[in-house]
């Protein structure tokens, strides 16, 4: 049996999280590698996400009664004792496989190229789906036809890297594509993991220095400085600014913001540790060494444990002869804070 | 009847029993074993947390004893530490390992030390490895030793061997037993460093410190380079005794004499009378709140923090924070690393700092502010301000003098008083965005340039009229993208130029900063 096989088999129990551990990685580790059963998997997640999608409709009350009748004929007013049926059960659990064989079947071979007969259909009406959780994807591409889209533009959309598509000249029709960034406001708590993860990504993933960057950055300061919105991923998301950014000023904000932190946040992952350490030997930079320098000293003030990589640096910084006097002497002072347990 | 008194006093001793009961639980275990390797052989102990103590003796066997202490806050977390704490040993003919395994974070319901002494053939090599103790004590040994910690004093006594002794925070007291007869390294950062031999003891000495002195009551003759020191005591021949003791003191003195007697090496060096030829010995740091007249301070190594000063000032140091509160007069202020701190600066400012960021709170008569590395904060300023960062963001909340700022790395922006008409205003950034908050009325030559290697990523923006804006390749696959122009009818020259960035000149009404009040 080829892995290929193995895998698609495993998507649905995949899919449903199922799967222990092992056969988890070794079924991702396939899709990332394995084109087809990776859009075989894309197929069966938007499946499922279709499928969650839909909403949970009552069934009415007169068809579900005249269903009970049909399965279950009314008796007379007579308790019947109730027996285990072993050959009943086992016949509905073999259905209820043949069923969900089927629709992994089905399901994995949508992506597959089907043929259609011309059939003429016709949409009554569009409803909303009442009481089914809205889904609001960041990152989507999406192709409309010009007639589902309203010809009142409201709101002055921003449109940008407006491309003009014609794919088959002789065909009468034309594309248009462009980057809609419609204005949206997310609100919730700073501790909402949505609201983390929306300004995680907004913080590592601006390419261009903006001054919108720089404000992020602040206001992401002023707010999870305060200890009870502190949080680990904000800390990660500032420290990958710290070791990946080119451009010295944004990293300074950054490892100013990360200083600013409360020190359970940016001790509790080796992330951070280890992005303060780098910076600390090798930004060139002296303000992000200092500051750098700073953030450790004050894990090491608080309590945290500093690993033997971190002690060692300090004491390599210490001794540094051409470093900065400054962030020599900040270095001792750190390791002076490693206190006896 | 009998009387309840016996039974309550009873209760009573019983109940003071039970209050003064520790709240935590210990638990102690003691080992001892023989092992026998060469007597050339190296022992190595690596012990995180607890003390050690190597016995040199004549005997060809090496009898280790170990305490395990345990401590906890009940009985469960008594045995989880017990269970986290093991000893491993590891032998061959020539090396003996003795590790203690527990984890370095763990739960802080528990604790456990491992208390070693080992008692080996003095020919034998001892490695020594540990985390936190209160003591590492050798003695007695002529094989080399090598102790490396990070807090907990190392006494080595009578150790004859070539020694190495590496530890962040503890002091170390080193006795060779007389002359010292092998090379030497004593290396700590946070701690201080003695040893003691005998009067006609002869090695070369070099010493290294940032914030500490060397001290000796015997004859020493060397030279300073910067913080370094090398030379010899008695003799410019004989082993070489390395000591680094980065924020503590050094001092080598006569074996049974007493260590005040030791004065510092810089005085030992010159003639009678001419100690004040290498400078006066300055306070390292000087802490005041209120300093009437004039203030002048020279430092090798010091943080300045002063709350009021009625007159001028003159700060020079190698490495510290300089924090003033206020002064009236003049300030001049330079160190070449620390953050430098400034409130409300009356006289003009000129500061500079090799390293760190610059805040000044008001500076009424402008003034020079440079960092080669750091953020500039200036939230106030009536008069003219030369800005400079090596690279990080220069910020002016508001100012009514004319601005002349860079940067080599990082945001521009500048805020002018909401009075202001017109006013000179300079701002480059080489890697960053330059943003300049103005007055709908502000009337200025605006000349922005923007040179980019993404001309759809980065642009300026105005809220003015009266810009043309035009673009042309630059070479190198650049794009120079410039706006120039006359706003409000034209006024005092507003260049700005961002390299990879944007330019935003904003003309909002705002309301003027209140500046902080006067004295």
């Amino acid at each position: 049996m080829s892995e290929c096989h193995v895998v698609r088999e495993s998507l649905p129990l995949l899919l449903a999280e199922s799967l222990d551990p092992a056969s988890r990685e070794t079924a991702h580790r396939h899709i990332e590698t394995c084109a087809a059963c990776g859009e075989e998997w894309l197929s069966f997640k938007d499946t499922w996400q279709i499928l969650g999608a839909l909403p949970a409709v009552a069934v009415p009350a007169r068809a579900r009664e005249r269903f009970l009748d049909e399965v279950m004929p009314r008796q007379q007013a007579v308790v019947v004792p109730f027996h285990r049926r072993p050959v009943v059960r086992w016949v509905a659990q073999a259905a209820g496989v043949v069923l969900v064989a089927g629709a992994a079947y089905f399901t994995g071979h949508r992506a597959a190229p089907l043929r259609l007969f011309s059939q003429p259909a016709t949409v009554a009406a569009l409803r909303p789906l009442v009481g089914a959780q809205p889904v609001y994807s960041i990152a989507e591409t999406r192709v409309l036809p010009a007639t589902a889209v309203s010809p009142n533009i409201e709101g002055r959309p921003d449109i940008q890297h407006v491309q003009f598509v014609d794919a088959d000249p002789s065909d009468g029709q034309i594309g248009v594509a462009f980057d809609l960034t419609s204005h949206v406001t997310v609100t919730g708590s700073p501790t909402d993991k949505s609201m983390v993860r929306l300004l995680s990504y907004v913080l590592q993933n601006e390419e261009k220095t903006s001054p919108a960057r720089s404000q992020a950055i602040d206001w992401v300061r002023q707010t999870y400085s305060q200890p009870q919105y502190a949080n680990t991923e904000i800390a990660q998301a500032l420290a990958g600014i710290l070791r990946n950014e080119q451009r010295e000023g944004v990293r300074i904000r950054a490892v100013d913001t990360l200083q600013k932190l409360p020190a359970r946040v940016t001790s509790n992952g080796e992330v951070t540790r280890d992005a303060l350490i780098d910076a600390l030997k090798n930004d060139p930079n002296p303000s992000v060494r200092i500051k750098a320098v700073e953030a450790l000293s004050k894990m090491a003030g608080s309590g945290q444990a500093l690993d033997a990589e971190a002690v060692d640096s300090l004491r390599q910084k210490v001794a540094q002869g051409d470093e900065n006097l400054y962030v020599r002497v900040k270095a001792a002072e750190a390791l002076s804070k490693i206190h006896q347990q | 009847m009998r009387s309840p008194k016996p039974f309550l006093f009873a209760a009573a001793v019983l109940f003071c029993a039970v209050a003064a009961w520790p709240a935590t639980f210990s638990k102690t275990e003691r080992y001892s074993k023989d092992f026998q390797i060469e007597p050339d052989g190296t022992l190595w102990i690596d012990n995180p947390f607890g003390n050690i103590e190597i016995i040199g003796t004549d005997s060809p066997v090496i009898t280790l004893s170990a305490e395990i202490a345990l401590r906890g806050a009940d009985s469960a977390a008594v045995k989880e530490a017990r269970d986290q704490t093991q000893i491993y040993t590891t032998i061959n003919r020539q090396t003996l390992v003795v590790k203690t395994a527990t984890p370095l974070v763990h739960n802080p319901r528990w604790f456990a030390s491992v208390a070693f002494t080992a008692r080996v053939p003095r020919t034998m090599q001892v490695r020594i490895l540990s985390q936190l103790s209160d003591r590492i004590h050798i003695t007695g040994t002529t094989g080399a030793v090598s102790v490396k910690n990070i807090n907990g004093a190392v006494v080595l006594d009578n150790v004859t061997g070539a020694a190495s002794v590496d530890t962040a925070n503890g002091s170390i007291y080193f006795d060779p037993n007389g002359r010292l007869a092998a090379n030497t390294q004593l290396q700590t950062v946070n701690g201080e460093i003695q040893v003691a031999v005998a009067p006609d003891a002869a090695f070369r000495w070099n010493a290294q410190t940032l914030r500490g002195e060397f001290r000796s009551n015997l004859m020493v003759r060397g030279s300073y380079d910067g913080a370094n020191f090398r030379g010899f005591v008695n003799s410019p021949r004989g082993p070489v005794l390395t000591t680094i003791a980065m924020m503590g003191n050094v001092v080598i003195f006569r074996k049974g004499t007493p260590i005040a007697q030791a004065q510092s090496v810089r005085t030992l060096l010159v003639p009678q009378g001419a100690a004040d030829s290498i400078g006066p010995v300055v306070p390292r740091a000087v802490q005041r709140q209120v300093v009437d007249g004039n203030f002048e301070f020279t430092s090798g190594l010091g943080d300045v923090q002063i709350g009021q000063v009625h007159g001028n000032v003159k700060i020079t140091t190698r490495a510290g924070l300089v924090q003033l509160g206020m002064v009236t007069g003049q300030c001049i202020v330079s160190t070449r690393g620390g953050p430098l701190t400034f409130g409300d600066m009356f006289g003009p400012m000129n500061a500079r700092t090799g390293a760190g960021d610059i805040v000044v709170n008001t500076a009424r008569s402008g003034g020079t502010l440079w960092t080669d590395g750091g953020m500039i904060r200036v939230i106030y300023a009536a008069g003219g301000l030369t800005l400079h960062s090596g690279g990080g963001d220069i910020t002016v909340r508001s100012t009514s003098g004319p601005v002349y700022a860079d940067t080599r790395s990082g945001d521009v922006t500048i805020s002018l008083d909401p009075g202001v008409r017109t006013q000179t205003v300079v701002a480059k950034s080489l890697e960053g965005n330059v943003v300049l908050n103005v007055t709908p009325h502000f009337a200025a030559d605006i000349d922005a340039t923007i040179l980019t290697s993404d001309a759809d990523a980065n642009s300026i923006r105005s809220d003015f009229n009266g810009l043309s804006i035009r673009r042309e390749p630059a070479g190198s696959g650049k794009t120079r993208i410039r706006a120039t122009g006359k706003v409000n009818g034209g006024g005092d020259r507003v260049e700005l130029y961002a390299t990879d960035g944007d330019i935003l000149i904003t003309g909002e009404v705002r309301n003027p900063l209140v500046s902080p009040m006067m004295p």
